[in-house]
């Protein structure tokens, strides 16, 4: 296709072209340097973000041990209450023989067998005992009251 | 919008193909966790919780029972029940190995428990009731050969009785699943069972713990303790008594005897031998039963023509027949005959008789009886058990003497409406409310239905029947000013905190007699204990009164064999009554059939070991004193000559072996009792040998002809049931047999009673 125009002695073509301006956003056209003091905040504030994290990681685990403690508790006291429950079992079975052993006949039987006897009532006293109820103050040393009562 | 490359176009249409097929996907899980969770979550989570979850009682612990001392009659424990789960053993060798091992440690049968392996169930009780240290062996087998997926332990209770057969036919027993089969177990089950408890865990379709943990328990809650109005020791002596009884007279019935608190009913004892033991009721434990029960197991005599089948069935019918008599004696020994069995009173009933005339003014102090040895009533002629007759009698001689015609004839003075009248106002006529199951009715004439013979024969006791119960409740109110009383067993009920929750209070029914009837009765059965029928019945220093009685069994008698009961009922002190006996001896045949002699020393012995326990104060007269054993003095390391002179001080007398200066032994020992004249042996050489007697027989004898042959023999003798130098009575039992060799000095306890005729 042919062109009319002098793109053969276009000058525009040789003409220095524009440089491509590139705007500069105007914050950052207007921003100051950044200061140092700044740079430590930042830094500071991202310190307190990992501790916190930390802490609050901590207090999980924290928590997490108590739980398990509190669980081994419970668990050891389950086991305690199971041996007590046996224990008492044990209690009750051995008592059972103790007394079959110790019964009145058993007891009777060998007190006779040592030569004993049992008491007979002719080796009874009775004792006579006030049987009224009776109260007994002890004697004070005086006191106030009983100096005022004396005025009277 | 940008043009896009046809990769990019290929890559969006992939995309939404794939969020699509997502959303698809997600969307239909999402619609179906919906329906399951939401919409019809609750049905699934019960299908689940009912195939996953298994559900386990937990038995409660039954409350504990007390006698009034707080001595435990009755507690329960923790036992366990070893189970296997058959399913779940892999061969042959396994179920070999639990089989031997559960057998040995449980002491079980080999084959038996391998047969239990072979079900195809999950779960199989091998066995119950297992006690902790067989538990521990149970674990520790199961721990060494890693069976706990297939041999478990469950808890239970079991059911302890420490005592043995003390009180058992009124503490009953508990069946397999610790439910109350007989007396108070039965009678206060609602308080004793408790509430149980449940745990829930999981379980897969085989019946196995899953992998993960989970458990759930609602605990049980402990049952109530229940405080009985038994005393142990009184028990205990009252049981002794009645057993020594009823093998000395062989009676072929049982015997019953209770001891109670005359004014407020409760009862102290309640005694029925032979008896059981309630760790083991399902085993007779009566001599004599077991002797009846052999005949059952012998074998049939096998003709040589039966066949080889017929012999087979005779030994069945046989086995069936012991079995059945078997549970018959179980039965029998179960039964609480203080409560469950009527008998005849016979003349202990007098005592109603007469405080019903007194009451009514028909006879008083100064009323006058004849007794020819007969009396005839409508054509029927009574006879009285002394045939010559008493003669001229009055009011304390009729009851001294138990005169029949006496009383026929108060009963006719009385009539039939007064008569029935106090018999209802006894509570003769219906229960007396014991909290005790198994109360029987009595079996009486209404006034309705009795005529002058019906009225005549129950005068004296015969022809009707009440149970024992009933009759010393009667006595009670006759003693204690005229109230008739409920007697109860059951003093107080705490829970599991020891708090008191309910407490027994005394229950009068209503005023039966006057006070000055009951003084005027209490005075009169002091005289029959102390002059008349009851001097068997006679304690020292105790003013015993009571009635003995003697009645037949004219039903259950056969031509030639008349039955009898023996029975004595009384109280002490007279003067101020506190506690009542009755004591009862079905079908005595030692040779002697009479409630004065059977009955009546059994009351005396039991109201002699009670009596100072209970603290009731002894107060002698100017002859019991006299004649009450005196205290041995210690004289061992005194000189022979001090040693004399203290023994002589005690009314003793002494007897020197050896020529030493001092007194190295003495028998009787310091501080025992010796009948008064009784002689003291003292040793004075080292080494010495005590002197060897022969005992002699001092049974069927007279009081002076025991002390007599007990001197010659040189033994000391101590007498029992009567007062030194009393005449008439004879002596029937010796507590060291004779022809034992026992040390000279030695005191022999030998029994008397009075054996007169007298019912």
């Amino acid at each position: 296709m042919m062109y009319r125009d002098s793109t053969a002695y276009d000058f525009d073509l040789f003409a220095p072209k524009a440089k491509e301006v590139v705007e500069i956003p105007t914050h950052r056209k207007n921003a100051k340097p950044r200061s140092r003091a700044k740079t430590k905040g930042l830094l500071q504030s991202r310190l307190v973000i990992v501790a916190a994290v930390v802490a609050v990681l901590l207090l999980v685990v924290a928590q997490l041990h108590c739980q398990l403690q509190n669980s081994e508790v419970v668990c050891e006291i389950d086991r305690t209450k199971t041996e007590i429950r046996d224990l008492k079992s044990d209690n009750t079975r051995l008592q059972s023989e103790l007394n079959g052993k110790v019964s009145f006949t058993n007891m009777e039987k060998a007190a006779k067998e040592m030569g004993m006897q049992k008491m007979t009532i002719a080796q009874t006293e009775y004792i006579n005992l006030n049987t009224t109820d009776s109260v007994e103050l002890a004697d004070g040393d005086g006191g106030l009251l009983a100096a005022m009562q004396g005025l009277f | 919008m940008k043009n896009e490359t046809p990769t990019q176009q290929m890559w969006k249409r992939m995309l939404s193909v794939l969020l699509a097929l997502l959303v698809l996907g997600f969307g239909v899980s999402g619609v179906s966790l919906l329906n399951i969770m939401i919409l019809n979550g609750n049905k699934y989570a019960t299908l689940a919780a009912e195939q996953q979850l298994s559900t386990t009682t937990i038995d409660a612990t039954r409350g504990t029972i007390y006698d009034c001392n707080g001595i435990e009659l009755a507690k329960s424990a923790t036992v366990w029940t070893v189970y296997i789960t058959p399913k779940d053993i892999e061969n042959d060798d396994e179920a070999r190995l639990i089989a031997d091992g559960l057998a040995e440690i449980l002491e079980l049968n080999a084959d038996d428990v391998y047969a239990q392996t072979q079900k195809n169930t999950a779960y199989e009780k091998v066995k119950k009731k297992v006690e902790n240290d067989v538990a521990d062996q149970v674990r520790t087998f199961i721990s060494d050969n890693d069976l706990g997926s297939i041999i478990g332990l469950d808890k239970a209770n079991k059911r302890y009785y420490p005592n043995g057969s003390l009180a058992s036919t009124v503490l009953g027993f508990v069946g397999d699943d610790n439910q109350g089969l007989s007396g108070i177990e039965y009678q206060y089950e609602s308080l004793l069972k408790g509430v149980p408890g449940k745990m829930v865990s999981s379980k897969n379709a085989r019946g196995s713990d899953m992998p993960f943990n989970y458990e759930t328990m609602v605990e049980a809650q402990q049952g109530s303790s229940v405080t009985l109005t038994i005393d142990s020791f009184v028990q205990y002596c009252a049981e002794k008594h009645l057993e020594e009884a009823i093998e000395i007279n062989r009676a072929t019935n049982r015997g019953c005897a209770i001891v109670m608190n005359v004014n407020t009913g409760a009862i102290l004892a309640m005694a029925t031998e032979p008896d059981f033991d309630p760790n083991d009721p399902f085993t007779v434990t009566s001599e004599y039963t077991l002797d009846l029960l052999e005949q059952y197991k012998k074998q049939p005599v096998d003709s040589e023509e039966s066949s080889e089948d017929q012999q087979e069935d005779n030994r069945d019918d046989n086995t069936t027949a012991y079995e059945k008599a078997y549970n018959e004696a179980l039965n029998e020994q179960w039964r609480n005959k203080a409560i469950s069995d009527v008998y005849d009173p016979g003349s202990v009933f007098k005592t109603v008789t007469g405080s019903s005339a007194i009451d009514e003014g028909v006879v008083n102090e100064q009323s006058t009886f004849g007794c020819p040895g007969y009396i005839v009533i409508a054509g029927t002629r009574y006879h009285c058990h002394h045939r010559a007759g008493h003669g001229h009698q009055n009011l304390f001689n009729i009851f001294e003497n138990s005169c029949n015609p006496a009383f026929i004839e108060i009963g006719q003075r009385l009539g039939v409406t007064r008569f029935y009248k106090y018999f209802k106002a006894f509570g003769l006529t219906q229960k007396t409310g014991i909290d005790l199951p198994g109360e029987a009715n009595s079996i009486y004439y209404t006034d309705e239905n009795m005529g002058p013979v019906e009225l005549a024969s129950e005068s004296f006791g015969q022809t009707f029947q009440i149970t024992p119960i009933q009759m010393i409740t009667a006595v009670c109110a006759i003693a204690n000013g005229g109230n008739l009383v409920t007697p109860h067993v059951l003093k107080e009920v705490t829970d599991i905190e020891g708090n008191i929750t309910r407490t027994e209070e005394v229950s009068v029914v209503r005023q039966v007699i006057s006070k000055q009837t009951s003084e005027l009765m209490c005075k009169m059965l002091r005289s029959v204990v102390e002059n008349g029928s009851g001097k068997n019945a006679y304690v020292a220093g105790y003013r015993m009164g009571g009635k003995t009685g003697t009645s037949q069994k004219i039903s259950e008698s056969t031509e030639g064999a008349m039955k009898y009961v023996a029975s004595f009922c009384g109280f002490a002190p007279a003067d101020h009554p506190e506690y009542a006996i009755i004591v009862m001896v079905d079908e005595p045949h030692g040779g002697n059939t009479y409630g004065s002699a059977v009955a009546a020393p059994v009351a005396s012995a039991i109201m002699k070991e009670i009596l100072p326990y209970l603290g009731v104060e002894a107060v002698y007269t100017q002859d019991e004193y006299a004649n009450i054993n005196t205290t041995v003095p210690t004289v061992e390391g005194t000189s022979v000559e001090s040693a004399r002179q203290a023994i002589s001080a005690a009314g003793l007398s002494s007897r020197v072996v050896g020529d030493g200066d001092k007194v190295i032994a003495q028998n009787p020992i310091g501080g025992s009792t010796a009948p008064t004249n009784g002689t003291i042996v003292l040793y004075t050489e080292q080494d010495y040998q005590p002197e060897k007697v022969t005992v002699p027989d001092l049974t069927n004898m007279g009081v002076s002809g025991v002390s007599t042959t007990a001197a010659s023999a040189g033994v000391n003798v101590e007498i029992v049931g009567v007062v030194s130098g009393s005449s008439g009575a004879i002596s029937y039992y010796q507590d060291v047999a004779a022809g034992t060799e026992v040390d000279r000095g030695s005191v022999i306890k030998v029994n008397f009673r009075y054996s007169d005729s007298v019912e």
